[in-house]
């Protein structure tokens, strides 16, 4: 009788000796190279199995979805790997613009002000980007270039920093704009999507004729740290039944590097954090 | 002033787009939604045109921005005219050193908030937001900028209420809009 294998991603085959892999009329053998959802490779042993510890499972949005099968075919691992690595590139400097003079300029325009809002948060601020007229306008010259001529029909931005980087971008590239709010600030008719934040949870809403069924939207906001509010912001654009291609960001936090997507969605991001002097707090 | 309505087509295109939603945020207001003017993008893109082809050579090096609609009009404009964008921001949330200015609502007090250093003394400075009903907003934002030493050349606005008086209480200072609504 066949074993209908089904191979989870949380538990460890070395607990479970009674469904040894090599037995199982299902199990191939793995090829060397299995990337798992933790986007790293793991030891043979397990990799049958395509199980991983993830290391951010409290943020799945975060993840990518996990393998639980093993490649039946070279080129589709080759495919699978192919994939990963173009994944990898959501920096700006490994996407193209390696070198670029202009992220440098925009990196160093970005003030860093330790402890705001609260003890331990180095925030990232923008403003003082906005008041160099030739780097804000680089910001916005980099994400038109990219979009331009991805057929993008709708640019959504994020309350309230979203509004300034957002519709510069709509504007050249003939896109509309769609600003995506915090509760009954929109008058219409609205839906809503509601996110996790550290203490507690947010919502984010947009008017339900903002946009068409099939539009192709990008999402920008200043900068992404855990991903929550552009997940929510995603979800609200595929309600709507448009197709999100792509969300970018100026700035994104050290939760957001290393992994590849967000939600499934490619995100592009411009500049790393700056670090902080070391004479500064 | 107003712009005039015979003099540019593109004017009326603009009026056309704007939604007026009955009852909002309360019983009795018919609030002006420029978020249908957002989505043409010919539309938004001839009210960004309008404000430019005024601003373009008059010297202003900086652009105040009313959050969160004012960002809407105010970042485009600054990045055509080549000017700095500053936000002017409800209590809390621009997290340098700031000045504020309180302002009346029609019940209750709002404050406004804008980064020290932002502008410096002398500079010529524009004020943007979506609309313009009593103006206090715009007069607490005018008051944040000259405090810095800004020289206030114009507030602009997409739409006026003329009925609630607002461009009396700017003290003098010019108003430019495009739309009157009645």
């Amino acid at each position: 009788m066949p074993v209908a294998l089904v191979w989870p991603t949380e538990i460890c085959y070395l607990k479970s000796p009674l469904y040894p892999p090599s037995l199982s009329p299902h199990w191939k053998k793995p090829e060397k190279n299995i990337y798992t959802s933790c986007g790293g490779k793991q030891s043979t042993a397990l990799l049958g199995l395509g199980i991983c510890k993830p290391k951010h499972t409290s943020r799945l949005d975060l993840e990518t979805p996990a393998r639980t099968q093993p490649f039946s075919t070279e080129r589709e691992r080759k495919k699978f790997s192919k994939r990963k690595k173009t994944e990898k590139k959501m920096f700006a400097a490994e996407n193209g613009l390696k070198d670029d003079p202009r992220l440098q300029a925009i990196s160093d325009a970005i003030r860093v002000i330790p402890h705001f809002p609260k003890p331990g948060i180095m925030f990232q601020d923008i403003t003082t980007l906005l008041l160099k007229p030739k780097a804000f306008k680089d910001t916005v010259d980099i994400f038109v270039d990219r979009y331009r001529d991805m057929g993008i029909s709708v640019v959504a931005g994020i309350e309230a920093r979203g509004f300034i980087f957002g519709p510069p971008i709509a504007l050249a590239l003939g896109a509309k704009f769609v600003p995506l709010r915090k509760p009954r600030k929109l008058p219409g008719k609205v839906i809503s999507e509601a996110y996790v934040l550290e203490y507690g949870t947010d919502c984010l809403e947009m008017h339900v004729d903002a946009v068409q069924p099939g539009e192709r939207a990008v999402i920008i906001d200043d900068l992404v740290a855990t991903g929550g509010t552009l997940s929510a912001a995603t979800r609200l654009l595929e309600r709507m039944e448009a197709e999100v291609v792509e969300c970018a960001c100026v700035i994104g936090l050290p939760e957001v590097k290393g992994q590849h997507r967000l939600n499934g969605k490619p995100l592009y991001i411009l500049v790393e954090p700056r670090p902080v002097e070391a004479d500064c707090c | 002033m107003s712009a005039c309505k015979e003099d540019d087509p593109r004017i009326h295109g603009i009026k056309s787009k704007i939604r007026v939603v009955p009852d909002f945020p309360k019983t009795g207001i018919m609030f002006q939604d420029i978020t249908t003017l957002l989505l043409e993008p010919k539309s938004f893109k001839d009210t960004i045109d309008l404000f430019v082809e005024r601003y373009k050579e008059k010297n202003i090096s900086v652009v105040a921005g009313i959050e969160a609609r004012g960002f809407i009009f105010g970042s485009p404009i600054a990045l055509a005219i080549g000017a700095k964008f500053v936000p002017l921001r409800k209590p809390g949330k621009l997290p340098a050193d700031v000045i504020k200015q309180d302002y009346t609502l029609e019940y209750g007090n709002d404050c406004l908030e804008m980064h020290v250093g932002a502008v410096e003394s002398g500079e010529r400075a524009l004020v943007v937001d979506d609309l313009i009903a009593t103006g206090g907003t715009l007069c607490a934002a005018m008051s944040l900028l000259e405090r810095a030493g800004a020289e206030v050349v114009e507030c602009a606005c997409v739409i006026e209420l003329p009925d609630l008086k607002g461009r009396e209480r700017l003290q003098g200072k010019p108003l430019y809009v495009l739309v009157e609504s009645h």
